[in-house]
């Protein structure tokens, strides 16, 4: 009869050891895991954040420039130029640069990229003097 | 299932001497099997953090990195839109020549920044500050010999402040205040180059206070 009854404590013993050693990984897993995806994620969004911020203000740098420039030299004939950098600055305004899950940011993105082209070419900008030679981009 | 046999007996204590080679087999199988369930454990408790901290990480990189970068691209487009209409109007290669100097120190800043912002990058240390600052030709500028001094002390505190348990930011020191200082410190002195460009083309240099 003991042999009977050891039995089925000394499977529960191998069940709960199983699960004692599973925890006790987990559970260092775990801290472990929520460091690290704090850090690894940190990267990612200082890789994004940096590329978008840079990318965003220098259109707006530029186009602030560029309708300081217009105004101080220019009369009526570059009303046109003045609108669409208008429109520029209006876009980058609005748009929600700070805010890392916006869902339309691509999107958008694309759309000040485009009013950016149109700019460069209402201005008579060639494409390699327009960003001081050099196309934003960040390598990792 | 040798594992199995050595559990049991280990409960019932009735083990054998002539048994004690088997024993030891069965023993080490039995560990062998308990780390390998640790090791399961560790695995899945990983990816059960990860899954937890990624997007707030990603968020706080996110945010940090924006900001401090969409100024310096507020300058680099600045300068960018003052050099592209010099160009038009045919100005002077000196004053052409220093903005291209200006833009190339505001990149070079840019990555060096940008280093610091992404704290899972081993420490920056005060010397690589310096070096990078020495190779810009900047530091005479922008870090007086007292104000390093205070950079250096602020470093050691500031990195060892967050060092508490429940908080992530322990080893997220990469950037502390004593860098942002010496950021601002630079940012401004190439703004201020910059102003004094505007106003010899005859330009307010008022815009730039918003940026």
């Amino acid at each position: 009869m003991a042999a009977v009854e050891g039995e089925p404590d000394a499977f529960d013993a191998i069940v709960m050891a199983e699960t004692r050693f599973h925890g006790e990984g987990y559970q260092d897993g775990y801290a472990e895991g929520v460091h690290a995806g704090v850090m690894e994620g940190r990267q990612y969004g200082v890789q994004q954040g940096a590329s978008i911020g840079s990318e965003v203000g220098t259109y707006l740098g530029f186009a602030v420039m560029w309708q300081q420039l217009l105004r101080k030299t220019s009369g009526e004939k570059y009303s046109k130029k003045i609108k669409v950098l208008e429109q520029l600055i209006e876009m980058i305004q609005n748009f929600p640069l700070e805010d890392p899950v916006y869902d339309k940011l691509q999107d958008d993105l694309e759309k000040i990229r485009g009013r950016f082209k149109q700019v460069c070419s209402l201005l008579h900008i060639p494409s390699d003097l327009r960003l001081g030679s050099e196309r934003i981009s960040f390598s990792f | 299932m040798s594992w199995l046999q050595s559990a049991v007996s280990q409960c019932n204590e009735d083990v054998f001497d002539e048994n004690a080679d088997e024993m030891d087999i069965a023993q080490k199988e039995w560990k062998s099997a308990m780390e390998k369930r640790v090791k399961e454990g560790y695995r899945e408790g990983i990816e059960a953090g990860k899954v937890l901290t990624l997007q707030q990480g990603f968020n706080q990189g996110y945010k940090e990195a924006v900001k401090v970068m969409f100024e310096y691209g507020q300058l680099k487009g600045t300068i960018s839109a003052l050099l592209s209409w010099c160009h038009q109007n045919k100005h002077s290669p000196a004053m052409l020549s220093e903005m291209t100097d200006l833009l190339n120190q505001l990149r070079k800043y840019e990555e060096y920044v940008l280093k610091n912002l992404n704290c899972v990058n081993p420490q920056p240390h005060v010397g690589d500050l310096l070096d990078t600052l020495n190779d810009m030709d900047l530091a005479h500028e922008c870090i007086p010999v007292e104000q390093h001094n205070g950079t250096c002390a602020e470093f050691s505190t500031n990195c060892c402040r967050d060092n508490g348990t429940d908080s992530f930011q322990g080893e997220c020191c990469g950037r502390t205040e004593g860098h942002k200082a010496s950021e601002r410190a630079t940012l401004s002195r190439l703004k201020e180059r910059t102003a004094s460009m505007m106003e010899q083309l005859g330009l307010s240099p008022d815009i730039l206070e918003h940026t």
